[in-house]
């Protein structure tokens, strides 16, 4: 029994050990890929810059520089929808970026009538500024500092009507937190790009209607999906029925 | 089966491929294959990516199986090109011969079809034949490759231009990692070779992969000109002989060694024929004084806007220089007359045509047009100088306002400025560090920490009201406090009973017993100290619905204290252990009931 446990207890040891060598050598090799990328990218050579940049995410690593140096190679393709597909996805690991917002920015410019999707949320300024995590761990610190007012208000005697007022501010503060992660959270469900023109028709077919036309680049909300079809959402509010494959979630 | 088997290019290039770039083309390992080993067959589509792999139909004679996509990318002198491979396992299964037939490939709503390629099945352990290129070597390789060059006039002028063509022809090889054509260029000055062009050709009953590169020569002196042979280098892929190991372990058969086979490369440079031409020198005779140097065939616009201004306002003049021809070495004609302020010309030289931009300032009302232009060439099919002349465009200058006039901001002479400046727009440049690489599952465990904080922060809060709460009961409500002491003293009591149970003080046991059971029952559940009688406490107890058999409990300790306090009687050590535990059961009970 003592040997089955301690040849367990080292198959266990070795199992983590060799997952993390694995784990290490892939992020060297995403790395390199990353690397590779740039130099494709330095001597303008933008399409192998896009197969090295996938490359590492197809090694299942991700980062910020990742996504824009994405961008910024498809970009240099002429593929701006997904150039801005992903500036986007960049944007919500890296927000206050401003590299990346000025390349979002010129990206959308060259978008054919492109429409921006405009909040009337006053949390829209925190859900831009902030990443998803930031934006949970605040409103978490807001919830703890309420906490923390008022027990210590209650144990060192302070008046209850100062402790009330300081309470309903802070909860305020936590509303306003938990409001932009709950906002920037609904925002991404269903949020695409359409990444090839498309037309969006009345029904999910071919022989349906033409109803608008989607110019690559736009940014869209998916509502359903169908048999490879998805229903999409224009910022202005129609929808309409596009080949799946012309469209990618962020 | 260890014969090597040497790469075919048994499959020739697709029959519509070349359209817009895109290139569609089918290859085996072999044409053939032994019955017991496989053979390896690839549909290659160049000059795309990310396309899904085409679906196989069921082929005759073999079992298919996908293998998986290759992609390759490769750069010849700054020249990028990529190439998508999609590769499946033909496993024989009878001997026969057979024809992998044609399969459309659908590329973007296109539709691309392969060509169908013949393959002969063997019996199991025959020998297969070498394939075409096995073994290419020497005078072999010599035959399979060759380069040509050609220009396409025997005459012409200096300066004029002459399209210039080298072709590489390849039979059956792979060749890899091209560079453009190098020619020593003396005598004359070439472009850079633009993109080249992919074709096949048949010729000698063989098919040859052609590869066309493409440019212009400029003639600078008159003469014989000789073109030293033009030079291109690559690097040939061939299959390398495959070590015989005579371990017999499993990649010693025949399946195993021909997809183990590996491949080699080896620089080759490739030389073309020599070629020559004559130049001839431009006629003197009728050669215009503003000759701008220009030959060939060309078109000269001229525009001028705004017509209407006020004096002092700017008009853009802009002549386009369009045509077949030595277009960098032209000199635009000069914009110069009375009335204007002229600023230095900005040229830009775009594909086909020569640009010039100059902003010119009418300085008179007096001034009525903008003065013709005119541009003088040698034009080659006439064999003459020709001049063409643009304009006059009318133009209304208007007396301005005080302080409207235009100025050149930040340069003291109107000639350093050429026009308000426009800044260009572009994306901001890429990364250099990857930044924190974080695997896509890592974003998990932090939530899983950001809800375990949550859980912990509600139950520290939780906590900390309850405490604080109770604690201001005990200092609000001193009946709760005494009701919260009752039953520690009680205890207290109960302990001070077990230690003179020990020590064997039979009456000072039944005092500790009796008061911490009196003093509880004051306590917790009001019974008034002056009151205190059996009758009182039984009715408290039922009060609070306690079993009967605490209240028989509590009288028989009260009268065992009695006796023992005023009859002098011993009572046994186990009967006082057990009113010990009575007592102590009491006191739960009531705790539990008073909740």
């Amino acid at each position: 029994m003592k040997v089955l446990r301690h040849g367990g207890v080292c198959l266990v040891i070795l199992a983590a050990a060799t997952s993390a060598v694995w784990a290490q050598a892939d992020q060297r090799a995403a790395a390199a890929s990353f690397a590779a990328g740039v130099k494709a990218y330095h001597e303008a050579h933008y399409d192998a810059a896009v197969t090295f940049n996938e490359d590492v995410l197809a090694k299942g690593f991700v980062s910020p520089a990742v996504y824009y140096n994405l961008g910024n190679a498809w970009f240099k393709t002429g593929r701006t929808g997904k150039s801005v597909l992903n500036y986007l996805r960049a944007r919500q690991l890296a927000p206050r970026d401003s590299d990346l917002r000025a390349n979002l920015s010129y990206a959308r410019s060259m978008v054919e009538n492109y429409v921006p999707r405009k909040s009337a949320s006053i949390a829209a300024p925190a859900e831009s500024y902030f990443t998803d995590i930031e934006l949970q761990w605040l409103a978490l610190a807001a919830l703890g500092l309420t906490g923390l007012f008022v027990l210590s208000g209650l144990y060192a005697g302070m008046p209850r009507k100062r402790i009330v007022l300081g309470t309903v501010l802070l909860a305020l503060v936590t509303g306003y937190f938990s409001a932009a992660a709950f906002g920037q959270a609904i925002g991404r469900l269903g949020a695409a790009v359409c990444v090839g023109k498309s037309d969006a028709r009345f029904e999910p077919n071919t022989q349906g209607t033409v109803y608008f036309r989607v110019p690559e680049g736009t940014e869209l909300k998916i509502l359903r999906e169908k048999d490879g079809w998805v229903k999409i959402e224009r910022p202005d509010g129609k929808s309409g029925w596009v080949p799946g494959v012309s469209v990618e979630k962020i | 089966m260890r014969k090597p088997m040497i790469t075919l290019m048994l499959a020739a290039v697709a029959l519509s491929a070349w359209a817009s770039d895109i290139g569609v083309k089918a290859t085996v390992t072999a044409g053939r294959v032994a019955l017991g080993t496989a053979l390896q067959y690839t549909i290659t589509v160049s000059g795309i990516q990310n396309i899904q792999p085409p679906v196989l139909p069921a082929v005759d004679g073999f079992d298919v199986r996908y293998s998986g996509p290759a992609t390759r990318v490769s750069v010849i002198n700054n020249t990028y090109a990529v190439e998508e491979s999609f590769n499946y396992v033909f496993i024989p299964l009878k001997e026969g011969k057979f024809t992998i037939p044609a399969i459309p490939v659908d590329v973007k709503g296109q539709t691309f079809t392969t060509e169908a390629i013949p393959v002969e099945v063997l019996p199991a352990g025959a020998e297969v034949s070498s394939a075409p290129d096995a073994g290419v070597k020497g005078k072999d390789l010599e035959s399979r490759m060759k380069l040509l060059m050609g220009v396409a006039r025997e005459k012409a002028y200096v300066g004029e231009a002459v399209p210039l063509t080298v072709r590489l022809y390849v039979n059956q090889l792979s060749l890899q990692e091209l560079s453009f054509p190098e020619i020593a260029q003396e005598g004359f000055r070439l472009d850079p070779f633009t993109e080249p062009k992919q074709f096949q050709e048949t010729a000698d009953g063989s098919a040859w992969q052609v590869v066309e590169f493409s440019t212009l020569l400029y003639p600078l002196k008159p003469g014989e000109t000789n073109i030293a042979p033009a030079l291109v280098r690559g690097s040939l892929l061939f299959k390398a002989e495959p070590s015989r190991d005579t371990s017999g372990g499993i990649f010693d058969d025949g399946f195993f060694g021909n997809f183990f086979s590996s491949y080699q490369k080896r620089p080759v440079t490739i030389s073309s024929n020599a070629a020559k031409f004559d130049v001839r020198p431009l006629p003197e005779e009728g050669k215009p004084a503003d000759f701008s140097g220009a030959v060939g065939e060309f078109d000269f616009k001229v525009e001028a806007s705004p017509r209407e201004v006020k004096s002092g306002d700017p008009v853009t003049l802009r002549m386009i220089l369009t045509g077949m021809g030595n277009m960098k070495g032209v000199s635009l004609p000069v914009f110069k007359a009375d009335g204007f302020k002229v600023y230095d010309p900005q040229i830009k030289d775009e594909a086909g045509r020569r640009v010039l931009e100059q902003v010119i300032i009418p300085t008179d009302t007096k001034v009525t047009e903008v003065p013709a232009l005119k541009f003088t060439y040698f034009d080659v099919p006439s064999g003459s100088y020709r001049t063409l002349e643009r304009g006059p465009f009318p133009l209304k200058v208007a007396p301005s306002a005080s302080g409207d006039e235009f100025q050149a901001m930040g340069f003291a002479r109107p000639s350093a400025v050429l026009a308000p400046e426009t800044l260009g727009r572009d994306i901001v440049f890429i990364k250099d560090n990857p930044g924190r690489l974080e695997q896509r599952t890592q974003g998990m465990s932090g939530r899983i920490v950001f809800y375990a904080m949550i859980a912990i922060y509600l139950q520290v809060w939780g906590a900390a009201l309850v405490f604080y709460l109770r604690r201001r009961r005990l200092l609000d409500d001193p009946k709760f406090a005494r009701q919260i002491a009752s039953a520690r003293e009680a205890r207290r009591m109960f302990h001070l009973a077990g230690e003179r149970l020990a020590a064997g003080d039979t009456k000072g046991f039944y005092d500790a017993l009796e008061k911490g059971l009196r003093d509880y029952f004051v306590a917790r559940l009001g019974v008034l100290p002056g009151g205190m009688d059996t009758a009182s406490i039984e009715k408290a107890l039922t009060g609070i619905r306690l079993d009967g058999k605490y209240l028989a409990g509590v009288r028989d300790i009260f009268k065992a204290a009695e006796h023992a306090r005023f009859a002098g009687m011993p009572a046994g050590v186990s009967a006082m252990r057990t009113h010990l535990a009575d007592a102590e059961d009491i006191v739960r009970a009531v705790e539990r009931r008073s909740r």
